[in-house]
């Protein structure tokens, strides 16, 4: 990355503050000079608690040894929680995913993170993702029933769903993908050709969904 | 025809994704080939959330017809529809190892700005060649072939590239630096050079001259297509300086 600023009216400290900023994603030169400045102007205690908070970050969080999410302990909560189905597991590209998915409150199953998605391009392929746990714990857990794959609705998560379903088509567990359709809210005016013939195959009867 | 003309604000093109990145919480950076601009990027602001109206059409691959807004730095994607979304192709994982590797091929050999881009004709054609073709190995060799003719790159079969003698008939050698053949006795191990059999520069010059349909009828061995992907793989890293990364997901997909 090309320094932002070499003057010599920019200290080297900061000047180093400023291009770790720059590295974040969606932060731009001005907004990282914000940043570094603000940092500059606070107390020095919240600075250290700052600092503290990012080291601790690498430090203390680990990958959970079953479900690969980030935890602070060897197996997180949700993988030791009794109460979950653990003959189910969502696969996931992201942590965040768990959150959302989570939060609707109708899955009761456990997860697992790939962290990531099979992009070529960017030279991204299933080895430099958590596949090979997955295929570890399904091995080790005879319980399993069901694989549900909820990788993004594009490209590169079709092509990582696709990838999982063909080195898991041996066992007999039962696959699943999420379903795909129309989003809550939206116009189909505005649906994509893809979206619509998706919603249009996934149709549920009325009568049913109402019993 | 250059795009940042001032007057012009805003242009319409057909186009097809090459690539998206993230930006941001809920934008993406969209790389899109067109007949008539080259290689355009542009922002897609919150195509990220379910609702977004444009977000269903942004899918890598896809071929849109994209509505630009002209920026001073990056350009805008105001809106999108979809022409083809080429569900035939993103239902296999086989073909969709192919769209990678030629998507990203056609990025590579690519540059913004450029009015007389037969890159998108050729992308286009391949594309839907994919939706049903048999010998994919052998349409990815004749892609790879004419994405070098149509980028400048057409390596030299003829003549030897260092005495300028017309070949004979014969095997013969590869030079990845001085992009063709050379002469037998000019072979050096320690240099960036390839032995090639006969029937591998006959073939490659049949691939060189023909369109589509006459190659397809061409009765040709897997290891003949096999020298070709060879020689033209490393002719390729060579030009570009660096490794095609979908090649990796290509091998594993197709040697499963």
């Amino acid at each position: 990355m090309v320094p932002l600023n070499n003057s010599q009216f920019f200290l080297t400290s900061l000047n180093r503050l400023i291009e770790s900023f720059r590295r974040l994603p969606g932060v731009g030169p001005k907004t990282a000079q914000r940043l570094a400045f603000y940092i500059l102007k606070m107390q020095e205690e919240d600075v250290k608690e700052f600092s503290d908070s990012l080291t601790d970050l690498k430090s203390q969080i680990l990958y959970c040894d079953i479900c690969q999410n980030i935890s602070e302990k060897v197996t997180c909560e949700m993988c030791i929680d009794k109460t979950r189905d653990d003959s189910l597991i969502c696969v996931v590209e992201d942590p965040m995913d768990i959150y959302v998915l989570d939060k609707a409150g109708i899955y009761n199953g456990t997860f697992h993170v790939l962290h990531g998605s099979i992009s070529p391009s960017r030279g991204i392929g299933p080895e430099e993702l958590r596949i090979k746990q997955l295929i570890e714990r399904i091995e080790k857990n005879t319980n399993i029933k069901e694989i549900i794959i909820a990788t993004n609705l594009n490209l590169e998560g079709e092509a990582t769903g696709m990838y999982l379903q063909q080195i898991l088509s041996h066992t007999k567990i039962k696959i699943t993908r999420l379903a795909r359709g129309l989003p809550s809210g939206s116009d189909i005016e505005y649906a994509d050709q893809t979206t619509i013939s998706h919603a249009l195959n996934s149709r549920v009867d009325i009568n049913e969904n109402i019993k | 025809m250059k795009i940042s003309n001032k007057k012009k604000k805003y242009f319409q093109t057909e186009s097809i994704v090459l690539n998206l990145f993230n930006l941001g919480e809920a934008d993406r950076i969209i790389t899109l080939l067109t007949p008539n601009y080259g290689i355009i990027r542009a922002v897609a602001n919150g195509v990220r959330k379910p609702n977004s109206r444009i977000g269903g059409h942004l899918d890598i691959l896809n071929k849109i017809n994209a509505y630009v807004r002209i920026g001073e730095n990056l350009n805008n994607l105001s809106q999108a529809d979809t022409i083809d979304g080429y569900g035939e192709i993103k239902q296999n994982l086989k073909k969709i190892s192919l769209c990678f590797y030629i998507l990203e091929l056609s990025e590579k050999f690519s540059v913004e700005n450029d009015p007389n881009n037969n890159i998108y004709q050729l992308l286009e054609e391949v594309l839907e060649l994919i939706k049903s073709v048999e010998n994919d190995e052998l349409l990815i060799r004749w892609f790879e072939i004419k994405l070098l003719i149509s980028a400048g790159f057409l390596p030299e079969l003829y003549n030897c590239l260092i005495s300028g003698k017309k070949l004979k008939e014969g095997d013969h050698v590869f030079s990845f630096n001085e992009g063709g053949l050379i002469d037998y006795h000019y072979y050096s191990e320690s240099l960036n050079h390839s032995i090639i059999l006969k029937k591998t520069i006959k073939a490659t010059r049949f691939l060189v001259d023909n369109n589509w349909s006459n190659v397809n009828k061409l009765n040709i061995s897997q290891k003949t297509i096999n020298d070709i992907k060879i020689i033209m793989q490393r002719y390729i890293r060579t030009l570009i300086n660096s490794r095609v990364n979908s090649e990796t997901f290509l091998s594993l997909i197709h040697n499963n």
